[in-house]
């Protein structure tokens, strides 16, 4: 926010900086030649037209400065829009390593665990214990340890699934029918929580090149934490836009929206506002890796009280174009025409 | 399931002893070994059906023990434990040879699918090869 401001105060100065030195720059030979003409002949018209050029320069003056700085506050919010883009992918590379190495060592741990516990279950089985009275007290206990040592797994795996870079397999898909297919799979869910989904989806949206599995793991986890916002009763509006370099997907809920402190680290592997055990905060960061890596961009957008709205960008092609297929390739600059 | 030859490697102690009870348990014939070169040796004096073999190991580590395994002896079928960021290495592993890739913590029942589907491959590739070999003669 104070970042921001800063970053306004600068341009309006800038700004005023700009006016003086055109007008002044413009102003004093006007005053040298008026000047001298009306020292020579000193009638009114020539007065008139000093004050009306001087008129003319003022409304240029301010019309020129408004289109400089304009561009000029263009070009520098792009700019640190793309630093924190950088920040953000840099963040995502350090934890990603740090991540996988963690994961590394506690699933060698863990599958000793699994394995003692699996290894007491048969041994439960035999025999005399069944008849002890703790036996059912130790089962259940060995069922526990599984199931926790599950939780573990699922944990460890996803961090590895984050770390993991799976090669992307582009063709051509239809963003609309993706959509519907991933609200269908959340269709028992919403139904469940009252929750309402509203699809605008443009007509004929032109095709794009990406992957379809991984976009659809984005989607779910999109609306996963449009469903959780929502918890019950509300609504989930989801568009889709064909725009000059690709498609735009915009996913609005009316949850209770995202404060602005929170909004800044979403996208942070393991930031999560969820309660233990309910989210690993990997679901955005590993959404956010993948649309990056599929030449997109994903941003959210937030009003605390009314609801959010996560835009996601996808290029028309693959970025660089590397990496085709050449049978690929007519198609593509058909789908670029 | 009964009966087949299984030979375990892995060098986390108590993962492989506590594996090998639990397959023993379920009546199937279970080696271990505690490493690539040991492994390496047990298959040149005895046969086995199916190897589960850890990626990641001190020394030889498993994508090795596979390849020199599969030189040795080609007929085994080789599934790989994969205990960490590896699925790439189990895949890699699949291409050398390996018949699947299971990831650690495994399932116990996930892995004796495994195995046995492994060892029907096996028994086929050479039931095959045999009727290959006798077909060449006549």
């Amino acid at each position: 926010m104070n970042k921001k401001e800063n970053r306004h105060s600068y341009y309006a100065r800038l700004r005023l900086r700009l006016m003086a030195a055109i007008f002044f720059v413009a102003f004093v030979p006007l005053i040298v030649l008026g000047g001298t003409i009306y020292y020579h002949y000193s009638t009114n018209i020539v007065l008139l037209i000093f004050v009306l050029s001087t008129l003319v320069i003022i409304v240029s003056t301010i019309l020129i400065t408004r289109r400089v700085i304009g561009n000029l506050e263009e070009i520098g919010r792009e700019r640190a829009e793309i630093a924190d883009h950088l920040v953000q992918c840099y963040k995502l590379a350090a934890i990603g390593k740090l991540a996988s190495s963690i994961a590394h060592e506690i699933n060698n741990p863990l599958a000793v665990i699994a394995e003692k516990a699996g290894w007491m279950e048969d041994l439960l089985s035999e025999g005399d214990i069944k008849n002890d009275p703790n036996y059912s007290e130790l089962f259940k206990a060995t069922q526990d340890i599984k199931k926790h040592v599950d939780r573990g797994k699922k944990i460890t795996h996803r961090l590895l699934g984050f770390v993991r870079r799976k090669e992307i397999e582009y063709k051509e898909i239809d963003v609309n029918l993706i959509l519907g297919e991933t609200v269908y799979f959340l269709e028992r869910e919403t139904r469940f929580r009252n929750i309402n989904i509203i699809s605008e989806y443009q007509a004929h949206l032109p095709k794009i090149f990406s992957d379809e599995a991984q976009l659809q793991q984005v989607f779910i986890n999109i609306l996963n934490n449009a469903i959780d916002a929502i918890d019950k009763n509300g609504t989930i509006y989801i568009s889709t836009t064909s725009q000059n370099r690709g498609v735009l997907v915009s996913i609005t809920d009316t949850g209770p929206g995202i404060p602005k402190e929170v909004s800044e680290r979403i996208f942070d592997p393991f930031y999560t506002t969820k309660p233990v055990g309910k989210g690993t905060g990997l679901g955005l960061s590993t959404s956010y890796d993948i649309v990056k890596r599929l030449g997109g961009r994903m941003t959210v957008e937030s009003q605390v009280g009314k609801g959010t709205t996560f835009h996601i960008m996808l290029p028309r092609s693959q970025p660089g174009g590397r990496g085709q297929k050449t049978e690929d390739r007519g198609q593509r600059s058909e789908v670029r025409r | 399931m009964e009966g087949i030859k299984i030979l375990l490697v892995d060098d986390e102690e108590d993962f492989r002893t506590t594996l090998a009870s639990r397959l023993k348990k379920r009546k199937l014939d279970v080696t271990d070994a505690g490493s690539g070169n040991e492994a390496i040796e047990l298959v040149k004096q005895g046969s086995f059906d199916v190897a589960v073999i850890d990626v990641k190991m001190p020394g030889t580590d498993g994508v090795e023990t596979l390849a020199r395994i599969k030189e040795i002896s080609p007929f085994i079928e080789v599934i790989m434990l994969t205990g960490h960021a590896s699925v790439e290495s189990g895949i890699e592993a699949m291409k050398l040879g390996a018949y699947d890739y299971i990831m650690k913590p495994c399932d116990i029942d996930e892995l004796l699918i495994k195995v046995g589907d492994a060892y029907q491959r096996k028994i086929f590739q050479e039931k095959h090869a045999a009727t290959i070999k006798r077909k060449q003669k006549t």
